[in-house]
């Protein structure tokens, strides 16, 4: 050990001196600069759809991105080829071996100058590549490279995690090089190994394979969720990196694999026990874990808001009772929940902003919200991140397609089907994870299972006969026993998911199925099929916000709701009907309209009353809002068509993202329609107008009475008929 | 007595094929010691031993005395080495070879340019190791051995692929080394007439067995011992009862010859002389044996009959 110390700067020296005219600087400065020349050539011809702000990133990590796929690599193998073949050429182990010298730092000093190898060809590759960005900028000043920078946080934290991905394949090769004392097998060998790796990356599968490290560094470019610098993969590129620099030196050390790993016998035993040992902390290292509850519940982050706010609440849906008021100081919170918490959806809400996390009793969940202008940007660690990354990536995926096919189909095809869809749905649960390979709890994925039978049986048992009814008239419909399997999870009673807007949805759509057009036999079914009282008034309560504010006779509705009120026993949710059905019948023609508040282009505060004298055409939309847009020309061909002093055409925007709207606004539409933004604070403008659903058209009066508060789209020819029966100076088009 | 190096029992095998077998050396400090055997008998083999290049779990040589086991790698600062064909790094000229050897000895670059100029390689020096010549690459691995003045040489066929001229070079330089600066040679090689000429003391070795471990002059005296003289006499048959009085080993071989033990070149002359003073008619005088004979003869024994 101590000659080691003594005479490892003279062998790292020495290999220093030994790279001269062996053409490794110019290897290494070649497969650095080839690929930002490629990338600056590239740049010239792509479209550049990142934000301008973000341009000089982009520009380094393309070149990352590029070179660590397969060439760095390729490089790393090439590279450490060449460094050991330079030994065996001429056979100069003996030479150097002969020197007053250790050898384990003769061993050393060769891995070191190929991890510093490795190293320097990514600083040059983010060198050439900044080159390259200038040559860029100055060739293409339309890119705005000067309006951004680089974040060279990011990128030194990149560039550590490429480097620690390759130290596997720097020892596996050198043990590998040594092993064969050729230029040829390993150099194969590796190249091989690259492609196999790049085949897995390409599947996902894997990670441990040491040369894919590289490329699924470039997969989990963005890195950890959870705060840890290296990903799985990289940890283990370390480990690969310690045995095989250990099996190399032992290998090194006793010249040749028989003396080194079977003379005597327990070199054997003591290299297989460092390979179990190792594989087992690989194994450790790459398990999805489960990450277990805390001690108490708890939510905390940090809040970033352009306007201050000082506190946050804790919602449950759906009726958004307030389950805790979080104060926030200097941007932070925390709290301790000391209400009982079932596992399930819940909100947070900062101003007008909301965010929908799922968490439960002993859960420690920490919130990162970003609130600007363009709307929230949240990021939730803690006991519960991989159950919020799944939901952020599961998306509502719609299974309707397969009824929408089914009418080819025989029951037995069509159970195949849904079954098939059912095994591949559980399937994505349980094999989610995420890039830092924490797999969501079961009691979640046990959530998304019933969530996903309840769907899939709405469509076997309601969707899926209709259609066999109406293709098969004379058949009785059989079902294989495949499909009991869905139906050992249950009806549609579970209490257990009432906080999950989908499934109520699905328990809706179902007695929708069943009952058709009749209002009655709906809230039978909902009130049959639902035992849980909570959750079934939950769910009568919103079939019952949905049907009144369809009916356009105030008689009607007041009766529906007498009826809906015999079956919801739920104080609260009572109140909250009768609530309900006045702002309804509040909607009725001859009703005075919520005064609004909003914002117009040029930065005005308007209310609604400042339209006062004049019919309002009212289009509620947002940017995001992909029906709302195809209506727009349709309004926009009214606007033009009816221009009057007495008629004003207002799109009202409900976006969050206030420069997204200014954009559209501005650029996109039509200057005979007055562009608002609306100020919803609270909701109480989308509460008073029923605003569940948009595209939305209403039609109001010089007083500020309500005309049409449930118009047909701009594109139905019955908008334009009621634009020239309400509105006296346009009856002369009829 | 010290010694150079000293081997107690050396083995050494590939697989089931022992090349070095109970092998034990004694090298007196300041001696030329020619470890000689034919091509296969085990030279590069108890070389790459004495140097470390084998590993062993014995510790059965002594380098100064010392452990060469225990004293790897610190005790190659009082060694030069030269294994087989010399280690080169052919893409580095030979001044840049010699700074690698420079920088992992700790030795002042200054001395560079002697061990050039000693191996007359001072022209080349530039050069690339790959454009050298066989002989130029030789000299240049005895320069790299000889670098850091060590007190004993080890080298293996120094003169292989030498030019004659080349082939003088190298003994004169070793045998200066040898008288000048004291230091202890151990250099190998297959051809007896190249020992013979620079080394105080040899050994032979073949088939892995140390067949003759000693000092020149005892090698040379041993060797005369089986030398035999053969005397070309017409009608030997008439003459050698009369022979046989003075010298009773005389054996009859065919009509016209005789042969007759001689232990040296002295000898011969006394014999002829006395043959000549018997009236006997001596027509041929051939020297039969001697250090080639010898050398040849210990070679061609079986394992089990030693010599020594």
């Amino acid at each position: 050990m101590r000659i080691f110390f003594a005479t490892h700067n003279k062998a790292l020296k020495a290999e220093a001196q030994k790279l001269r005219h062996s053409g490794m600087v110019w290897l290494c400065l070649g497969a650095a600069a080839f690929i930002p020349i490629l990338m600056t050539i590239i740049g010239f011809n792509m479209p550049w759809d990142s934000p301008v702000d973000e341009r000089w990133n982009k520009v380094i990590e393309n070149n990352l991105q590029a070179f660590t796929g397969f060439f760095f690599p390729l490089f790393v193998v090439i590279m450490m080829v060449r460094l050991v073949y330079l030994e065996h050429r001429s056979d100069t182990w003996k030479l150097v071996e002969t020197q007053p010298v250790s050898k384990a730092a003769i061993y050393f000093a060769k891995w070191e100058i190929a991890v510093l190898i490795s190293l320097a060809t990514l600083l040059a590759l983010i060198i050439f590549g900044v080159i390259g960005g200038y040559i860029l900028q100055w060739g293409k000043p339309s890119l705005k490279l000067d309006q951004s920078s680089v974040d060279w946080g990011r990128i030194a934290r990149i560039v550590s995690r490429y480097w620690v991905a390759s130290l596997g394949i720097i020892s596996i090769q050198y043990f590998l090089s040594l092993l064969m004392k050729s230029f040829a097998w390993p150099m194969s060998i590796g190249l091989i190994a690259i492609i196999a790796g790049s085949i897995f990356t390409g599947f996902g599968v894997l990670n441990w394979w040491p040369w894919a490290a590289t490329m699924y560094t470039t997969q989990s470019y963005d890195g950890s969720i959870s705060g840890q610098y290296f990903m799985a993969h990289e940890k283990i590129s370390l480990l690969w990196s310690a045995l095989f620099l250990w099996l190399g030196y032992q290998l090194y050390r006793r010249k040749t694999f028989a003396m080194a790993f079977f003379r005597p016998v327990s070199n054997l035993f003591l290299a297989l026990a460092a390979i179990g040992v190792l594989a087992l902390i690989i194994w450790t290292v790459n398990k999805p874990i489960q990450l277990s509850r805390y001690e108490a519940t708890v939510i905390a982050g940090e809040l970033e808001t352009t306007t201050p706010v000082s506190q946050i609440t804790l919602l449950r849906p759906p009726l958004m009772d307030t389950v805790l008021n979080i104060p926030v100081k200097d941007k932070q919170f925390h709290a301790r929940v000391n209400t009982a918490l079932p596992a399930g959806m819940y909100y947070l809400r900062a101003g007008n902003n909301r965010v929908e996390i799922f968490m439960g009793d002993k859960d420690s969940v920490y919130v990162n919200w970003k609130i600007e202008e363009k709307g929230s940007d949240v990021k939730i660690a803690g006991t519960r991140l991989a159950e919020n990354a799944y939901l952020k990536q599961a998306g509502g995926g719609d299974l309707s397609y397969l009824v929408e096919g089914a009418y080819r189909q025989t029951p037995p095809e069509f159970a195949r089907s849904v079954m098939s869809e059912w095994k591949d749905g559980v399937d994505r649960m349980t094999k989610f994870k995420t890039v830092d390979r924490i797999r969501p709890a079961e009691d979640f994925i046990a959530l998304q299972k019933k969530l996903l039978s309840m769907r899939l049986l709405s469509i076997v048992n309601v969707e899926y006969p209709k259609v066999h009814a109406a293709y098969y008239p004379n058949e009785d419909l059989k079902y294989p026993k495949s499909l009991d399997k869905l139906k050992a999870d249950g009806g549609l009673n579970a209490p257990e998911l009432a906080s999950f807007a989908n499934y109520r949805g699905y328990v809706r759509s179902a007695a929708r199925q069943q009952a058709g057009a009749n209002d009655s036999i709906y809230f039978n079914v909902i009130r049959d099929s639902v035992n849980d009282p909570y959750t079934r008034d939950v769910i009568l309560y919103e079939a019952a916000q949905e049907t009144i504010f369809r009916m356009k006779d105030s008689l009607h509705r007041n009766q529906t709701m007498a009826r809906i009120l015999g079956e919801v026993r739920d104080e609260k949710m009572r109140v909250k009907l009768l609530e309900a059905n006045e702002r309804a019948n509040n909607l009725q023609r001859g009703k005075k309209a919520f005064d609004f508040q909003a914002v117009s282009l040029n930065g005005k505060d308007m209310r609604l009353s400042s339209l006062a004298g004049k019919y309002v055409v009212l289009d509620f939309w947002a940017t995001w809002c992909v029906p709302c847009k195809k209506e727009t020309p349709y309004f926009e061909e009214y606007a033009q068509r009816y221009t009057s002093e007495q008629i004003a055409f207002v799109s009202l925007s409900v976006d969050e993202d206030k420069q997204a709207w200014r954009f559209d606004a501005n650029y996109k539409r039509n200057k005979r329609v007055l562009q608002l933004l609306a100020k919803d604070e609270n909701g109480k403008m989308s509460e008073a107008f029923a605003l569940n659903t948009i595209p939305r058209f209403m039609l109001i009066d010089p007083k500020g009475n309500i005309l049409n508060a449930q118009m047909p789209a701009a594109s139905d020819p019955e908008f334009e008929s009621i634009l020239q029966k309400e509105i006296p100076s346009l009856s002369r088009f009829q | 007595m010290s010694f150079a190096i000293e081997t107690k029992n050396l083995n050494y095998a590939y697989g089931a094929q022992k090349v070095v077998n109970n092998v034990s050396l004694q090298v007196p400090q300041g001696s030329i010691y020619g470890f000689l055997g034919p091509n296969g008998a085990g030279k590069t083999t108890t070389i790459r031993l004495l140097t470390g290049m084998l590993a062993t779990d014995d510790d059965n040589i002594f380098i100064h005395g010392q452990s060469l086991k225990k004293n790897m790698p610190m005790i190659f600062k009082t060694m030069g080495t030269l294994i087989e064909t010399p280690s080169l790094y052919l893409h580095l000229s030979g001044r840049e070879n010699l700074r690698i050897i420079a920088t992992m000895r700790g030795l002042p670059y200054s001395r560079i340019d002697d061990a050039l100029a000693t191996a007359g390689l001072s022209a080349a020096a530039g050069k690339k190791a790959k454009q050298y010549s066989l002989g130029m690459k030789q000299r240049l691995g005895i320069a790299m051995a000889l670098l850091a003045d060590p007190d004993l040489l080890i080298l293996d066929e120094p003169a292989n692929g030498l030019d004659p001229t080349g082939i003088i070079e190298v003994r004169e330089l070793l045998v200066k080394l040898n008288r000048e600066r004291g230091k202890t040679i151990f250099v190998s090689s297959h051809l007896l007439t190249e020992v013979e000429k620079t080394c105080t003391h040899i050994g032979i070795i073949h088939h892995g067995v140390m067949r003759y471990n000693g000092t020149l002059a005892e090698m040379k005296a041993s060797a005369y011992q089986s030398a035999q003289v053969i005397f070309r006499i017409p009608q030997a048959n008439s003459w050698l009862e009369q022979i046989e009085n003075r010298y009773p080993a005389v054996k009859h071989q065919g009509a016209d010859e005789i042969i007759l033990p001689a232990n040296s070149r002295e000898e011969v002359s006394q014999i002829n002389r006395e043959l000549v003073e018997m009236n006997v008619p001596v027509a041929g005088i051939q020297l039969h044996g001697g250090l080639e004979e010898w050398f040849m003869h210990i070679i061609d024994q079986d394992k089990d009959k030693q010599i020594v």
